[in-house]
């Protein structure tokens, strides 16, 4: 199957639920800057040094859950498609809250601001928290000026990049004292 | 990866035959979705022709020139085994209360048989096809769809008699008969057909859901 048919040359393109936007529609930005944490968060775990299992493991298991979410921002909420989503497991929040303290727990306790950087994959993971912000600021804009106010499922994804913004932010410091980098405080 | 076993071949004209496999019991699927069959590290997708609960596993498939794997599995004996993936894809169908609309070429016609052969009902189904041959399926489509209208884009054959028939392309029996409105279109075939079509609905028909797959 070939990827391109060229129905999106004139500046627009499909939802899942079938609606033709022009490419710059809010839902699109929604879930086209989740893909650009997806892959950010992909390149952050080529980086990751060898042996470290478990945050690849995370990894794995976090882009999945971003193609999930995805789909979600793709379908307008009183679509039929949505009966062929699948939404995100119960307790992913409350697990990356498990791996957040884990990972926090050999982590000095922070007092100060940290510039954002280190060790390259200590400063991926950094621009990776911060894509995921936006991923959130764009869900939050969306949720308000769109239909979806009522649905459950975003409300989810919204919680859980707010929760996997913190875990990124634990991963840079995590791994930069693994690589011997100690934070680097901000100073006036 | 599932692997499964040949069960016989039909073909529908000098390039297209269906084949028909054995179903491995973990296997689901809905109708519209497509799998990839591989061969000797060969590979390609193709859409399953069944209804989700079918014991067995249908296939439409043409032979390519000079393809590897469409070669092979035109010629390959009752009781060989290939390898197939999950099922995946989207284009399947959505319920609606907009007019539906079925457009598909060629071997496009695929998933509007396993949908229709799931029990999909209320469409209008626009085939078409260089010559009457080519339009597979067209009497159980028939029985199924709300309407169905052959096109044919060769050059006109004596004695064909086809209700509704339109003697041009998919593509110009929606720009001159489909009134304006809102509807969902489902395409499937060529991509020069995928393009053309969801320009002329964008340009035409703003408002109009659209869901597709291109077979290159």
């Amino acid at each position: 199957m070939k990827v391109y048919t060229g129905g999106g040359d004139k500046g627009k393109t499909s939802l899942f639920s079938g609606e033709r936007v022009p490419k710059h529609h809010i839902r699109i930005e929604a879930y086209g800057d989740l893909d650009e944490l997806n892959s950010m968060l992909g390149a952050v775990a080529a980086y990751l040094p060898e042996g470290e299992q478990a945050i690849r493991g995370d990894f794995e298991q976090i882009q999945s859950h971003l193609f999930l979410a995805g789909a979600w921002l793709a379908t307008t909420p009183d679509s039929s498609a949505t009966g062929y989503l699948t939404a995100l497991p119960v307790n992913v929040s409350k697990d990356l809250e498990k791996r957040i303290d884990a990972l926090s727990d050999v982590l000095p306790v922070l007092k100060e601001f940290i510039l954002p950087g280190g060790q390259p994959v200590a400063a991926w993971a950094h621009v990776a928290r911060t894509v995921c912000r936006r991923c959130e600021r764009r869900l939050t804009e969306l949720i308000e000026v769109s239909p979806d106010a009522g649905n459950s499922e975003l409300a989810a994804i919204q919680v859980y990049l707010n929760r996997l913004s913190d875990y990124l932010f634990v991963v840079a410091r995590y791994l930069n004292q693994l690589l011997g980098t100690a934070d680097k405080t901000w100073k006036k | 990866m599932h692997r499964i076993s040949i069960l016989k071949r039909e073909w529908l004209d000098d390039e297209a035959f269906e084949l028909t496999f054995d179903r491995p019991d973990n296997f689901s699927f809905v109708a519209g979705q497509h799998v990839t069959l591989s061969l000797h590290g060969e590979e390609r997708d193709y859409t399953l022709l069944s209804p989700p609960d079918a014991r067995e596993l249908r296939f439409l498939i043409r032979r390519i020139r000079g393809g590897v794997l469409s070669g092979a599995l035109a010629e390959l004996a009752p009781g060989s085994s290939v390898g197939m993936s999950q099922a995946k894809g989207y284009l399947i169908y959505r319920p609606t209360d907009r007019p539906v609309y079925f457009v598909a070429n060629g071997v496009g016609i695929a998933p509007f048989m396993a949908m229709a052969a799931s029990g999909v009902r209320g469409f209008t189904l626009v085939h078409g096809a260089r010559e009457v041959s080519g339009l597979f399926y067209r009497r159980a489509l028939t029985m199924a769809a709300s309407r169905y209208i052959p096109c044919l884009s060769g050059p006109a054959q004596p004695g064909i008699m086809l209700l509704d028939l339109h003697r041009g392309h998919v593509t110009d029996y929606i720009d001159r008969h489909l009134k304006p409105g809102l509807y969902d279109f489902y395409l499937c075939g060529s991509r020069p057909m995928i393009h053309d079509m969801t320009h002329l609905l964008d340009e035409h028909f703003p408002g109009t859901r659209i869901y597709s797959e291109a077979y290159s």
